[in-house]
């Protein structure tokens, strides 16, 4: 069992041998809005050094005869990553990559004769300088052959014992496979999913072909042969949606009626984008004030602000830094002063890569997010006046995939304290809905499920929680 | 094609879907009875099931499945 820490040099060094500089590698800023929530490491990285070091290590003993791989999962930049041998006999292997006891890579190497199969494609292309973008539809058929991006000795030198053992062609294009899919098809917007390439004596194939077999519009799965560099075989990717763009201020306009917002001052708790910011441009569109708040993205936050502040021809937005798993509530009230209104879309990273159904630290993250931070924002900002209040749960409570146990928990118990602060909270209004699953950066995956229109699901939300505007009077029980 | 060869045919899928040969779907398993059944492995099953059966589902089909035995329905209505 060999351990082998993945970090942010490694991943530079990786991307400058692969040519293969796909922003969700190499720009932690904009991966940290991925599904990923970080740069996460090159998948055949992983797997060339697995691969390196089981020849290295005597795991992998005889002529290798074809290499398949699933990455399961993502390896994010700076984890650890174990190699454990799940099988090795005069078959071949099975070894399986770990990262905190969750199995994100699964190499089946089998050995035997390799057969003679000579490349279809002799000349080859550099790779592209950036990532290709297009839609799926426009991938079907397409095909091209590259040239290693760097010279062969390189590769060579990166992974000696592999070189040894298959020849630096092969490992030259097997980083050609991260590059076709990461800088080419399906591009920017990729996701490798797995691989599958017999080795073959193809001698003098200096360039890796690719032909798109599939674009199933459905699963926006891309499926591809490859052939050349001593490979042949097939390649299955995924393309994710783009990320979403929110439509503009003036856009939005068209939506809501000039003063229909207007006297209101709304605090939109996680407004830098998506849904947050969204609302946020909706009520400035109407003639209300807002307030932005961001936990990191101050760029986004600033970019919301201004195009607002252009929009009403004065400031009519502010942006705010409010970490609400780290900074005082009572802090921000006194420095944000009196709003109306509170939309909370605070949230953290939901989609997780987790070893198990229930984690307790991981329902931590979200009642602290969902729950506890929740409550101190309604709490501080209600000192400043009465407050009409929006919570956003979710339908994942109806409809739960197997990996949402804890955030469905939260979210759960979100809505009972919404209940109970609307019920016993004098000058306090909580509207919570089940929102169901819209287009957003944390949501722009591959999966099937339906997303509706975030406009229409927010604007009668909206519209209601101004209609709600609190009434000042006594209720049972009053606490907070 | 009887419900049993559907059936049949299914559980290798899944072997292959899943590399896991201990798997026996019945009409009532889904995703959260399956280790691995997320949302890639997802697509991998139902690209595979269609190779399978030679079918297409269209996406209000793909949405419509919970369990195997909605797959199991579907395929019936569509292998004829």
């Amino acid at each position: 069992m060999t351990s082998r820490h993945f970090d942010t040099a490694a991943q530079t060094a990786f991307a400058a041998l692969s040519g293969d500089y796909n922003p969700m590698h190499v720009d932690p800023h904009l991966a940290r809005r991925l599904q990923t929530g970080g740069a996460v490491v090159h998948g055949v990285h992983a797997v060339l050094w697995a691969l390196d070091t089981a020849l290295r290590e005597g795991a992998v003993d005889g002529p290798i005869r074809s290499i398949g791989c699933r990455f399961g999962k993502f390896i994010l930049v700076g984890s650890n990553v174990t190699l454990r041998l799940q099988r090795s006999d005069e078959q071949g292997a099975l070894i399986q990559l770990e990262t905190d006891g969750l199995v994100t890579t699964t190499i089946n190497v089998k050995l035997g004769v390799r057969e003679a199969a000579p490349a279809e494609t002799e000349v080859g292309v550099p790779l592209p300088a950036a990532p290709e973008e297009r839609d799926v539809p426009e991938m079907a058929g397409l095909s091209r052959a590259f040239t290693p991006y760097r010279p062969l000795g390189e590769y060579a030198a990166a992974f000696p014992a592999l070189a040894d053992a298959i020849g630096a062609e092969r490992i030259a294009g097997l980083t050609l496979l991260s590059s076709i899919v990461g800088m080419a098809v399906p591009g920017l917007h990729s996701i490798f999913d797995s691989f599958d390439v017999a080795l073959v004596e193809q001698p003098g194939s200096a360039v890796l072909g690719f032909r798109v077999d599939a674009a199933d519009q459905r699963f926006r799965q891309v499926r591809m042969k490859v052939d050349g560099c001593g490979l042949r075989g097939g390649i299955t990717t995924f393309a994710r949606h783009p990320m979403p763009q929110q439509p503009s201020v003036t856009a939005l306009a068209g939506h809501v009626g000039p003063d229909e917002f207007a006297g209101s001052r709304a605090l939109i708790v996680g407004g830098s984008r998506g849904l947050g910011a969204l609302t946020a441009k909706l009520i400035a569109a109407g003639g209300g004030k807002v307030v932005v708040t961001y936990a990191r993205g101050q760029d986004d936050a600033a970019a919301v602000a201004a195009e607002i502040d252009a929009f009403a021809g004065r400031q009519a937005c502010e942006a705010v830094r409010f970490d609400v798993q780290t900074d005082s509530a009572q802090d921000r009230a006194a420095q944000v002063g009196p709003v109306d209104q509170i939309y909370y879309f605070a949230t953290t990273k939901i989609f997780r890569q987790k070893p198990a159904l229930y984690v307790p630290s991981v329902f931590d993250e979200f009642a602290q997010v969902y729950v506890h931070a929740f409550r101190a924002c309604c709490q501080a900002f209600l000192g400043t006046g009465a407050l009409s209040v929006f919570y956003p749960s979710s339908t994942a409570l109806d409809k739960r995939s197997n990996d949402m146990t804890e955030y469905s928990m939260a979210k759960a118990a979100g809505e009972v304290l919404c209940a109970d602060l609307d019920r016993y909270v004098p000058n306090l209004h909580v509207i919570s809905r089940r929102l169901p699953r819209m287009l957003t950066d944390q949501t722009a995956t591959v999966a099937l499920a339906k997303s509706e229109d975030p406009l229409t699901v927010m604007l009668p939300i909206i519209r209601d929680v101004q209609a709600e505007k609190p009434v000042v009077a006594a209720k049972a029980t009053p606490q907070g | 094609m009887t419900e049993a060869e559907i059936y049949e045919r299914l559980n290798s899928v899944f072997h292959a879907v899943f590399f896991d040969d201990a798997i026996q779907v019945k009409a009532e398993t889904s995703a959260p009875d399956v280790d691995g059944w997320d949302s890639v492995a997802h697509v991998n099953l139902m690209v595979a099931v269609e190779s399978e059966f030679g079918i297409e589902f269209t996406t209000q089909e793909l949405e419509s499945m919970d369990t195997v035995g909605d797959m199991a329905r579907l395929i019936a209505a569509k292998a004829k």
